[in-house]
C-alpha cells in the first residue's frame, strides 16, 4: 500500500557518493520543457495507493512468470568457463 | 582470484534475482524478447566484472544499474528501438493482463507505457522494487529531488490518464483535459 514507506528503511550509507549534479532533468528527451522541481504537486495519498497497487500487481505478474531455461544455462556455462580457466 | 564457493554464492544470488531484471528490463524496453536480451547481456557483463562489486553492498541495484547502463548504450546505438510513447510498445505484462481480464490493469499499462523513460524508471525502482529514492538516484546518476520530482510526474499522469479512460470511477475532474494540451510532438 504505502510506497513511501521504504524511504525509512534506506540505512544505506554506503555510498555516499551522490554528486548532486544540478537537479537537472539531463536526459528529458520526451518529457519537454517541463521543471525539475515540480515535485511539490504532489497526488493524494489515495490515488497513489491505487496507483501503487496496479504498478505492483502489473510488476508481480511478470516477477512471478516462468523462467525460460537460458538463463539458468547461462550462468551455468559462465560458471564453467571461470572453473576451466 | 574469486574462490569458487563464491563463484557458485553468486551464481545463486543471480539466478534469484533474475525475475526482478526481467521485470525491469521489460517496464525499459517494453518488449519482452529485447528484454531477455537485455537480461542476458547484464548476467554476462555481472559475472565479468564481479570482481568490482563491493561485498555486502545491494547486488540488486548493482545489477539493476549495469542493466540499466547497458540498455542506454544499446538505445544510443540504436539496437532497441523505444519510441514507445504512443503506446504500441507497452509493457508487455498487459498482454497477460488482457488475456486475465483486468482491463483496468491494461488500461495501466498502456498509460504506463506512454510514460518516458526516465519517468518509468523512476516509478519501478520506487514505486514497484521499492528502492530508497537515494538508491535509485544513485543507479540512475541523478539528484535525489530528480528521481522524486520523476515519481511525482509519473503519478500524477498515470491518474490523469486513468481519470480520463474511467470516467466516473475516481474523483479527479476534467483536470485530466490537459493531458492533450500537453502532448506535443518534437
Amino acid at each position: 500500500m504505502n510506497d513511501e514507506g521504504n524511504e525509512a528503511d534506506n540505512t544505506a550509507g554506503r555510498q555516499k557518493l551522490m554528486d548532486q549534479k544540478d537537479g537537472k532533468d539531463v536526459q528529458a528527451g520526451t518529457a519537454g520543457a517541463m521543471p525539475a522541481d515540480d515535485s511539490h504537486v504532489a497526488l493524494p495519498k489515495e490515488a497513489q495507493g491505487r496507483i501503487g497497487q496496479h504498478l505492483r500487481r502489473i510488476y508481480g505478474e511478470i516477477l512471478s512468470e516462468p523462467l525460460p531455461d537460458k538463463f539458468s544455462q547461462l550462468l551455468d556455462n559462465l560458471a564453467k568457463t571461470e572453473r576451466s580457466e | 582470484m574469486i574462490e569458487t564457493s563464491d563463484a557458485t554464492n553468486l551464481q545463486k544470488e543471480l539466478a534469484q534475482l533474475v525475475p526482478n531484471l526481467r521485470a525491469f528490463a521489460r517496464s525499459l524496453c517494453g518488449n519482452a524478447d529485447q528484454a531477455d536480451d537485455l537480461v542476458q547481456e547484464t548476467l554476462v557483463k555481472a559475472w565479468r566484472s564481479r570482481e568490482s562489486f563491493a561485498e555486502g553492498s545491494n547486488l540488486k541495484a548493482w545489477l539493476f544499474t549495469i542493466l540499466r547502463n547497458t540498455f542506454l548504450s544499446e538505445r544510443r546505438k540504436r539496437k532497441f528501438e523505444v519510441h514507445d510513447t504512443d503506446g504500441k510498445l507497452a509493457m508487455q505484462l498487459s498482454v497477460k493482463g488482457e488475456q486475465s481480464g483486468h482491463m483496468d490493469l491494461v488500461d495501466f499499462a498502456k498509460a504506463f507505457a506512454t510514460l518516458p523513460q526516465e519517468q518509468r524508471e523512476a516509478l519501478i525502482l520506487v514505486g514497484a522494487e521499492g528502492f530508497a529514492y537515494e538508491d535509485a538516484a544513485l543507479m540512475c546518476g541523478c539528484a535525489v529531488g530528480t528521481i522524486k520530482s520523476r515519481v511525482n510526474r509519473a503519478r500524477v499522469k498515470l491518474s490523469e490518464m486513468l481519470a480520463v479512460d474511467e470516467p466516473g470511477t475516481t474523483d479527479v475532474d476534467d483536470d485530466g483535459a490537459e493531458i492533450d494540451s500537453r502532448a506535443t510532438v518534437g
